[in-house]
């Protein structure tokens, strides 16, 4: 059997679950404990007829197998998360936090994957479903521009797709989603907005960028936003520039793009929830390359 | 501060007790089991066990089943002790009970209306799904004696007289989404229903109307929280409506003394309301905490309703309870209040 | 039925939809002068989308939040300051928690009428620290009137001390009014409030149809000044109450005269109700697009009462400004190939 990274999934909700399908499908992962507090969710049932080792006892259960596990998904929660971590750190494991706990690096594979590969990073967090959308772009933009004043990132996403996690965290999110507009733009000022759309058919994730910027060379964006769209959907496929760079108002750069979920576990219209997991089965089959390929895979 | 606390708690439970006189020996070297264990009645069942096992050498022996263990610990840490265990235990995953144990009372449930509100599906899985785990449970228990099914007034609700009795079977929509929590409780009393004639387990229900007093989270949002909160942030006490609708309150000492004893004491198939005996209106009980606090706030109206002949009280017809478990009120409402007042004060000052 | 009304003045707020949030601080304190002395009982003012709105996606606003509300607290004696805030655009420590020690009294949580449950937090909010708070639910016409009281329900569940529909588009008759407020009436234990739009003509029928089904919570800007349509002409409101015998606690004549001033200070133009006002309220699309539909369908030669019915199918929800572009440029195309 080819050598794979180990990973745990912490947390069998519809996050986990499309992680786990995902992480069964990568050639570099496989996925040796489904752990979290229910046996009779519909996450646990589809692991259990995958055949994956499964656990009611969430992260007792890491501690457990940990001789079994290289890196651990943490798909529960924000303060869930903020526990786990120093649990998972004891352990000496990799977290990859799906959650907006902020608490290890940003991470946006099409962009800075080789930097948290080589940083021995621990704690990688996937910001949101609206920063792995809009940071690309605006990281693109930044590649052209070193002066943008101001980033503003607007999702729309179905409301069908929102459960009440979501809900219940669109601060949380907001907050995540800035700060992560302000690292990679290095804009003054960043504004996110999130809408529930409630239209039926659900709607497709869709993400408009604005960023303002004095003489803005148009063209060159287009450049490089195109070069950035080849790197991006070489992990999340149904990511489509809708709406291409164009210039509004004199100074503000608008574009559209939108993301079509790939539909493993979830609906294609949840394409929010499919790229955050995109994005962070990227970044693990980064790290299994350079944990398998080259050294210990331990410090 | 935290001391004199668990002190007036213990001595609340003596007085409560006190009306009880045969409960301490009907307990006498029972194992219990409580699922939803680490919440209010949790909490004072434990106080109760505690007292009655240091004062009146009980051998009762209390596991108490919840969501966190390790949270528990941290807020209740003079009730770490050997006859008392805590286990996490998600409700909605299935699950054992060790085979001592004689009485299992289900006191779980989202009683926090704003979750019912955001997630109903976790508030079914909660008091539907949970329960039946736990009857599943009790089923392989070789030494059960009885299993109590802590349920709530709502389940009777919509009836037209003013104080809900047993014997009401309410009228509930539910084809509604704001009936979703009295309609699962309601479900999952069929479903006790069930398992009592299946597998022949004896199953009392308990109606849990609205209880008060240490161990209640001010941040559930029912109007005496808020009251209370109010109160305690030095701001005016906002009270909706024209403050006329009506509850009682019953402390917890006393509503941990009445679930005991509805579990030794309940026949099979029986329903007792859990609740205070004194209506009292909102307005009234706003009058009364507003009286506690340092800087006495102002009570605020926030709207006349339009008169829709619809009446929103909640309270027990208790007639039934009386007569044949002789259950009695401790605590009457003013002293309820004060003494959670004063915890809730305290609470803060220790933070 | 009850005879007192509340009034509740947006012409700060919903106005700045109509000259794209550009009321100079100037405006902000003039007119809170003349509305609270005519004894206006609650000033809304701010970006047409709310607190922390301002944004390239509905629109920049020409001074800050924090600019309005202290100019706006300075100017009011009687009155209750009022905001509007949709979470998503709106976020609890950045943008309430501001509002709050800036003096703001009432905070009105707003969202789509079918996602109640994101202004759990922001209700709680403004809860905890003692003030009044009121839910709102938007394009209110796009739930049925079972699923509207549900989600009401929800925001009296989360603490609201009343809950305020709104008709966003303008697409209720006077009969649409009064089986929703009726139905909210008999669901809630709270008041129950109407926020009209001018659009089929029916701003003050509607209120006052609102009125007779039992809301005391009533909304109107003055001469109507609002997104689109404009909203329920206040002044016309408060005369039409007085007649009909119904207490508003506003002075008739201070509010005509504050009417007159905000006509001649900051109204290039009075609200009226165009041939897009028409189609928008009859598509039940957000009047508030209307700037944006008339500018890309003149740049992109595609008529606008097209682009409005097409929105309206799509069942566009209020913020998405984005989707006229692809609207217009998705019929453009079809024009183009010659599909209808």
């Amino acid at each position: 059997m080819a050598n794979k990274l180990r990973c745990a999934i912490l947390g069998t909700g519809n996050i986990g679950t499309d992680l786990l399908i995902k992480v069964i499908r990568s050639d570099s992962l496989e996925c040796t404990l489904f752990a979290g507090r229910n046996f009779r969710s519909e996450g646990m049932q589809k692991a259990v007829a995958l055949g994956v080792n499964v656990s009611d006892k969430g992260i007792n259960a890491i501690v457990d197998r940990a001789d079994v596990i290289d890196l651990v998904f943490d798909a529960t929660s924000a303060a869930a998360h903020i526990e786990h971590w120093p649990i998972i750190e004891s352990l000496g494991k990799i977290a990859v936090d799906m959650t907006p706990a902020k608490l290890g690096e940003f991470c946006v594979p099409a962009i800075n994957s080789q930097e948290i590969r080589l940083s021995g990073a621990r704690n990688i967090n996937m910001i949101t479903c609206g920063g792995q959308a809009s940071v690309p772009i605006v990281a693109a933009i930044a590649q052209v521009h070193n002066n943008i004043e101001y980033i503003e990132a607007a999702s729309s996403i179905a409301s069908r797709s929102a459960g009440p996690a979501t809900r219940s965290n669109l601060d949380e999110y907001v907050d995540t989603t800035e700060d992560a507009l302000l690292k990679f733009s290095g804009a003054k000022k960043a504004k996110v907005i999130l809408i529930l759309n409630p239209a039926s058919p659900p709607i497709d994730m869709q993400t408009t960028i604005y960023a303002k910027i004095k003489n803005a060379d148009i063209l060159q964006v287009h450049a490089s936003v195109s070069a950035m769209m080849v790197r991006i959907t070489k992990y999340v496929p149904g990511y489509e520039l809708l709406v291409p760079p164009t210039l509004v108002n004199g100074d503000v750069v608008m574009t559209t793009i939108k993301v079509l979920g790939n539909g493993d576990y979830l609906p294609k219209y949840a394409g929010n929830l499919d790229i955050i997991n995109c994005a962070a089965v990227g970044i693990a089959e980064d790290l299994a390359s350079k944990i398998l390929g080259g050294g210990l895979g331990h410090e | 501060m935290a001391v004199n606390i668990n002190k007036q708690i213990e001595e609340d439970c003596i007085s409560s007790l006190n009306l009880q006189s045969d409960l301490v020996l009907q307990l006498k070297g029972e194992s219990i089991a409580v699922i939803g264990g680490t919440g209010f009645i949790g909490s004072w069942i434990a106080e109760l066990v505690a007292v009655i096992n240091d004062k009146f050498d009980g051998n009762i022996r209390l596991e108490l089943l919840g969501r966190s263990a390790k949270i528990w610990t941290v807020s209740h840490p003079h009730l770490s002790r050997d006859d008392i265990t805590v286990t996490s235990q998600d409700v909605r995953s299935p699950f054992s009970l060790g085979n001592h144990t004689t009485l299992v009372i289900y006191a779980a449930g989202i009683a926090d209306s704003r979750v019912h509100s955001s997630d109903p599906y976790k508030v079914y899985q909660t008091n539907v799904t949970g329960l039946e785990n736990t009857l599943k449970a009790a089923t392989r228990l070789p030494l059960i004696r009885r299993f109590l099914n802590i349920s709530s007034g709502l389940a009777a609700a919509g009836s037209r007289s003013d104080a809900i009795s047993e014997s009401d079977i309410g009228i509930i929509n539910h084809t509604r989404i704001h009936n979703m929590y009295a309609q699962s409780r309601r479900t999952a009393e069929s479903i006790a229903c069930i398992f009592s004639d299946q597998h022949r387990i004896p199953i009392t229900t308990a109606r849990a109307f609205t209880f008060i007093g240490p161990y209640q989270s001010i941040a559930a949002p029912w109007a005496i929280n808020n009251f209370m909160r109010d109160g305690l942030s030095g701001n005016n006490i906002r009270i909706r409506g024209d403050g006329q609708t009506r509850r009682s309150y019953l402390y917890g000492s006393d509503a941990g003394v009445w679930i005991l004893k509805i579990a030794t004491a309940g026949q099979n198939g029986e329903i007792y309301n859990v609740g205070g005996e004194e209506p009292i209106s909102h307005s009234k009980v706003a009058q009364v905490l507003s009286k506690l606090y340092k800087k006495q706030p102002d009570l605020v109206f926030t709207g006349k309703l339009v008169d829709t002949g619809r009446n929103y009280d909640f309270f027990p017809d208790l007639s039934f309870g009386k007569s044949k478990l002789n259950l009695k009120q401790a605590f009457n409402t003013n002293l309820s209040l004060e003494r959670t007042v004063q915890w809730y004060a305290a609470k803060a000052l220790d933070q | 039925m009850n005879k007192i009304i509340k009034i509740s003045d947006p012409t700060l707020r919903d106005g700045n939809h109509a000259v794209r949030h550009q009321l100079s601080k100037d405006n902000f304190a003039s007119y809170c002068k003349a509305a609270d002395a005519a004894g206006v009982p609650m000033i809304e003012v701010g970006h047409g989308n709310g607190l922390g709105a301002s944004s390239m996606l509905v629109g920049e606003c020409s001074i800050s939040d924090e600019v309005i509300l202290s100019t706006a607290r300075e100017n009011l004696k009687f009155a209750k300051l009022a905001i509007h805030a949709i979470p998503g655009f709106c976020t609890i420590d950045r943008h309430m928690a501001m509002a709050l020690d800036l003096g703001v009294d009432v905070f009105r949580i707003a969202t789509h009428c079918t996602e109640a449950d994101i202004t759990d937090r922001h209700i709680a909010f403004a809860r905890k620290h003692g003030k009044e708070v009121y839910g709102v639910l938007m394009m209110s016409h796009m739930a049925s009137p079972d699923h509207l009281a549900d989600e009401a329900f929800k925001m009296q569940e989360y603490g609201a001390e009343g809950v305020v529909i709104m008709d966003s588009s303008g697409h209720y008759l006077p009969s649409d009014v009064s089986e929703r407020i009726g139905n909210l009436v008999e669901m809630l234990s709270i008041p129950v409030g109407f926020h009209a739009h001018n659009n089929l003509g029916m701003g003050v029928a509607n209120s006052v149809s609102a009125v007779q089904a039992g809301a005391t919570i009533i909304d109107g800007s003055a001469r109507g000044f609002g997104a689109g349509a404009g909203n329920a002409q206040l002044e016309v409101l408060v005369a039409v109450f007085e007649k009909m015998g119904f207490e508003t606690g506003i002075d008739l004549y201070k509010m005509l005269d504050a009417a007159d001033l905000a006509e001649k200070q900051f109204m290039p133009s009075l609200p009226y109700i165009s041939s897009t006002s028409i189609v928008s309220g009859l598509s039940g699309v957000f009047s508030g697009f209307i700037k944006e539909v008339n500018a890309i369908g003149t740049e992109h030669g595609v008529d606008a009462r097209d682009i409005f019915i097409e929105l309206g199918q799509r069942k566009a929800v209020a913020g998405q400004e984005s989707l006229i572009l692809e609207v217009a440029l998705a019929l453009k195309a079809a024009k183009a190939v010659g599909v209808s």
